[in-house]
């Protein structure tokens, strides 16, 4: 009987570590709808360079049920359909990424674990609302901030 | 023992499910497949097939480029490209032909991807149809040849590649984009999670090469093909959308497709002298929130103009210095 409960529990931790949240969940949570958005970045406030001067694109790309949120074309934040995510990085290395939905909001943060040793650690907090996304990027003592007005339409 | 056992095969029969691994996700993307070969394929063997297939022989065969006096606009490109790999700067000129024209190590992978999408998609694929939007760098892009048309999307991977590495093989590793490290000839992530989506709906998806492989110049650089490929798809150019007045709306990847704001550049240019204390531009210290990035981005949609075919003032002076170079070898 324990073999069949340990055998149920293995089964049940394999299905929940596989996919938890589908591509209309996490648009749901981020209050964005399926569809393209153009952006204007607020140029108001003195921003890092990946923020980028020009319109970009916000896309939640599914590849085979993993959900990568690209941001523009330079950032992208992959495996948002798990809370916590471990991949194989290099044969040293693993990457774990966890995230944590709350209304309007993500926070994805990211590990690489070379054996015993943490290397650094990134954090990167999306905050949505009034047709705005803030992005918000810490790594150690690093802080940087993007602001987004969000332009409705152009829907795909 | 019977219940072990029901419970004991649905285990395994979930089991593979739970465990796709990078190369299912290579080959099972559930995104639409948006360059499939066959559903674009036009009646017959299409005239871009043909072409293809016949270059890309000659590429397998290790055959040079050689100038047929009956075509003078090959002849001109084949010559400049010569005159390039003699003049460019040194880790680039893998980008052109060596003097017997053979390409070299760069531009035999750009031009064996750039052949191999037009052998699968003939006339649709982006590197063999007319792209309106470059008419505003190159007049004359929609009436080259097919293979002219390579050459000059092969003119913009050098051109990419040149501000973000100089053309170095091994360029250290660069940490301060804010999700993983950028790394090799196009400073692509080093991590394969960071870039698979850059293959989205490409049915052999380049972008999700191991952390080894993208450090290999087949890897970067076939990296780099999806991405400039994925731009050119959703936006029409590999640099992004332009609007009605040729202004460019998008942003894009690589620093130096994006070209800098009127009143940036107009600091920049103003403020070009040394600042002996500094030995930095002006500029640098002069205009509000500048980097270095500034400069590749001035000189880039200035450079892509030098296309020799291109039929611009910018190619002519090109044609020019070919000539003299011309005179000079002989």
């Amino acid at each position: 009987m324990k073999i069949t409960v340990l055998f149920f529990l293995l089964t049940l931790s394999h299905l929940s570590y596989a996919s938890t949240k589908t591509k209309i969940d996490v648009l749901k949570s981020l209050s964005l709808t399926e569809g393209e958005y153009s952006t204007v970045l607020d140029t108001s406030i003195e921003k890092p360079e990946f923020c980028q001067n020009e319109n970009i694109d916000i896309e939640l790309i599914d590849n085979n049920g993993s959900l990568t949120l690209s941001l523009g074309a330079r950032l992208a934040f992959p495996y948002l359909e798990s809370t916590e995510t471990v991949k194989d990085s290099n044969q040293k290395c693993v990457l774990k990424i966890t995230n944590k939905y709350a209304v309007h909001q993500l926070e994805q943060t990211s590990v690489e674990i070379c054996g015993k040793q943490k290397k650094e650690q990134r954090t990167h907090l999306f905050k949505i609302s009034n047709g705005k996304i803030d992005y918000t990027y810490k790594n150690g003592s690093i802080l940087q901030h993007c602001q987004y007005n969000l332009i409705k339409g152009k829907n795909i | 023992m019977k219940n072990y056992l029901i419970i004991f095969t649905i285990f395994l029969s979930i089991q593979p499910l739970a465990q796709i691994t990078w190369a299912d996700q290579n080959t099972q993307g559930s995104a639409p497949c948006i360059d499939c070969g066959e559903q674009s394929t036009t009646l017959g063997a299409s005239k871009a097939k043909q072409d293809a297939e016949e270059i890309l022989n000659k590429i397998e065969g290790g055959n040079p480029f050689q100038c047929d006096k009956s075509n003078n606009a090959n002849c001109t490109l084949i010559n400049w490209l010569k005159m390039k790999e003699k003049t460019y700067a040194k880790n680039c000129q893998g980008f052109f032909l060596d003097e017997s024209g053979k390409l070299g190590s760069f531009s035999k992978i750009t031009t064996e991807l750039m052949f191999n999408d037009i052998r699968k998609n003939n006339e649709n694929s982006i590197f063999a149809k007319n792209i309106d939007d470059f008419k505003k760098y190159c007049p004359n892009y929609n009436s080259f040849s097919i293979a002219q048309k390579v050459a000059f999307h092969g003119w913009i991977f050098e051109l990419t590649a040149f501000p973000e590495s100089t053309c170095e093989v091994n360029i250290k590793p660069n940490n301060s984009a804010p999700t993983t490290k950028a790394v090799c000839m196009y400073q692509l992530e080093d991590k394969p999670s960071f870039r698979i989506w850059r293959s989205a709906g490409f049915d052999v998806k380049h972008c999700a090469v191991s952390e080894s492989e993208i450090l290999t110049v087949a890897g970067c650089t076939s990296c780099a093909f999806d991405e400039y490929k994925r731009k050119t798809l959703k936006d029409g150019t590999p640099f992004g959308q332009l609007d009605a007045s040729g202004k460019k709306i998008h942003g894009a990847y690589w620093a130096s497709h994006n070209p800098l704001a009127k009143a940036d550049e107009d600091c920049m240019l103003k403020n070009l002298a040394i600042n002996k204390s500094t030995n930095k531009p002006l500029w640098r210290t002069v205009c509000k929130n500048s980097n270095a990035e500034w400069m590749p981005r001035y000189k880039f949609f200035k450079r892509i103009q030098r296309f020799p075919l291109c039929n611009t003032d910018l190619a002519r002076e090109e044609l020019a210095k070919l000539n003299e170079f011309s005179n000079t070898e002989k």
